[in-house]
């Protein structure tokens, strides 16, 4: 039976033809303004709407160049290369940390039967919904007191925690897969880690895959934790906010330079989006991936 | 057999607690003693490189409650903060709603939607800040001189203007991850029970307001209590617009106001971290029973599938 289009879902269809022209215009805005030259077009001819008279690529390159962030500790800027390094590091090994170690607990927690699962899944709960504010200068505090602070291991201590709904995810996924599985490896003779990391959990690698990519985005695009906890390992997020709220010396204060320098960031990650956004957007639910 | 079957259950205890042990420690040192630990700090004047601590008794509190319920400055950043929260309740959390039904009923381009709703959560919410605001400050008043040929003012120029501009642009791209969790929670209604609503005549609207509202209804709950605990520590994105640089209070908003202060003395020079720690326990103890309330009183009176 053919359904009839109502007058509420045109309401909803127009609303959201405009917010997709006003995203798409917003982006192409930015697109052609990273590629003007800013006095003898942008601001010169103020030609703040139209195409650019001069395709200028130099806007790029001079941002690679120039792509430098001044920290609190040094005097000199902390350069393209060290920020891509500080990123690998921030990036890679929280993602990691952020998508295994709930992982391993929820296959703890959902393959073993202990009363002390029910003390697990209720610290995930609680944590979730229990309102604690400002437990950022307790957690300042921490981080000195045990000489973590501005390191790699200060913000890998914070990272490697189970607390997340990522936890009620992968238990409820693995709750799905046979205690028959295990039961045949043991009688196989293998033991308790050969199962877990060779019969159950290849069997979740997509699920884990998608966490793993949700997280690698977030923490790519996260500037304000390396700010706070890492303030002289700047990252490229770190250093995209930096450039766009200092305009001192860098030789990227013009506007299509630094918008330049915004398009080059995003650039990784649109790539992994467009591959992989079936998963990005896929179903994750307790249920697993739906797609 | 016996002795096999203890045997194998040892190693599985050993193994379990292998398995959780050391993410439990790290639950307590750094959820547990840094929310302990937030109480204690905020009875204490710290100095970090001698790491002495010092009981003060109720200072802190004095001092931040002084600042938070006496100064004007304060009060708009308080009423700022519900603003935006309120905002994101009566705007964002519907629209959110009808969106992520418009794409769960595979309405026409909503494959596109999808996809375009997603994408702020992809691209640095810090690169769609300056974009969005170097297009306000020129593209937007050449925009409205061609098209009304009146030179319109910066929206980003201080003031309660600047404010509502910033709060339209938080609203705008904070759809994805909401979208997405009530399409996913709508994915798992029952077919059988969409089959029969269809079934007796009902349409795109009441079927979503009688079959898909009560089903995902747990999820707006979440999304509701989540946002309410958050409402001093959102900063709206504009600490992406301004960096720490902004003084004028009519923009600023509570979240703002305390992530700044720890980010400018992370040192603790001006003793930041005992004043930050009570001020954030005080905002603790307004909103704690507010929050579980509310959560209460959705459970017990909001929609539900039967």
């Amino acid at each position: 039976m053919k359904k009839k289009f109502n007058l509420f879902q045109l309401v909803l269809l127009i609303i959201l033809v405009l917010y997709t022209v006003i995203m798409f215009a917003l982006l192409s805005w930015g697109l052609l303004t990273s590629f003007k030259n800013n006095s003898d077009d942008y601001l010169g001819n103020k030609n703040f709407l139209g195409f650019p008279a001069k395709w200028e690529w130099q806007n790029y390159l001079d941002v690679i160049n120039n792509f430098g962030v001044k920290v609190p500790k040094y005097d000199y800027p902390i350069n393209l290369d060290y920020q891509l390094l500080y990123t690998f590091l921030y990036v890679g090994g929280c993602s990691l940390l952020s998508a295994t170690v709930p992982l391993i607990v929820a296959y703890a927690a959902s393959r073993f039967k202990y009363k002390f699962n029910s003390v697990l899944n209720g610290i995930v709960i609680i944590t979730m919904i229990l309102p604690i504010v400002g437990s950022q200068p307790s957690m300042m505090s921490l981080l000195h007191t045990l000489n973590v602070f501005d390191n790699y291991i200060g913000i890998y201590l914070q990272k490697f925690n189970f607390t997340t709904i990522y936890f009620l995810i992968y238990t409820g996924v693995l709750a799905k897969v046979p205690t028959s599985f295990s039961e045949a490896a043991k009688i196989d003779g293998a033991g308790n880690f050969t199962i877990m990391l060779k019969v159950i959990l290849p069997l979740v690698l997509n699920v884990f895959g998608t966490v793993f990519l949700i997280f690698f985005i977030t923490y790519w695009n996260d500037y304000q934790t390396p700010l706070l906890y890492m303030p002289n390992h700047p990252t490229l997020a770190y250093g995209v906010w930096w450039m766009a709220n200092n305009n001192a010396g860098s030789g990227l204060a013009e506007t299509p330079k630094r918008i330049a320098c915004c398009m080059l960031f995003v650039i990784p990650v649109l790539i992994l989006f467009l591959i992989f956004k079936d998963k990005l957007m896929s179903n994750l639910s307790a249920g697993g991936v739906k797609e | 057999m016996i002795k096999a079957k203890r045997i194998d259950g040892k190693r599985d205890l050993i193994f379990y607690i292998g398995l959780v042990v050391l993410p439990l420690i790290q639950f307590c040192i750094f959820y547990i003693y840094v929310n302990f630990n937030s109480i204690l700090l905020a009875f204490q004047d710290y100095d970090i490189f001698k790491n002495e601590k010092t009981f003060v008794g109720f200072v802190n509190f004095t001092t931040a409650a002084e600042k938070l319920f006496e100064t004007k400055d304060f009060a708009i950043m308080f009423k700022n903060s519900f603003i935006n929260y309120g905002f994101t309740l009566l705007i964002g959390l519907p629209f959110a709603f009808f969106f992520a039904y418009y794409v769960y009923k595979k309405a026409p381009l909503s494959g596109l939607f999808k996809v375009v709703l997603y994408l702020p959560q992809v691209l640095s919410g810090a690169v769609l800040v300056i974009i969005y605001r170097f297009f306000v400050e020129k593209g937007l008043p050449e925009l409205s001189r061609i098209i009304t040929g009146i030179e319109m003012k910066s929206l980003l120029e201080g003031g309660e203007r600047e404010f509502y501009t910033i709060l339209f642009f938080s609203i705008f791209l904070g759809f994805g991850t909401q979208v997405l969790m009530y399409v996913s929670a709508m994915g798992g209604i029952n077919e059988s029970v969409v089959e029969a609503a269809e079934m007796d005549g009902a349409g795109f609207f009441r079927e979503m307001w009688y079959v898909t509202l009560p089903s995902v209804f747990p999820t707006a709950i979440t999304f509701i209590t989540v946002g309410m605990a958050g409402v001093f520590t959102a900063d709206m994105g504009l600490f992406s617009f301004r960096g720490d640089n902004v003084g004028d209070p009519e923009i600023m908003n509570l979240g703002y106001y305390m992530y700044r202060t720890l980010q400018r003395d992370p040192y603790n020079t001006q003793n930041t971290l005992p004043e930050l720690s009570a001020m954030g326990l005080i905002f603790t103890f307004m909103l704690a029973p507010v929050v579980f309330a509310v959560r209460y009183l959705l459970n017990r009176f909001g929609p539900r599938e039967d």
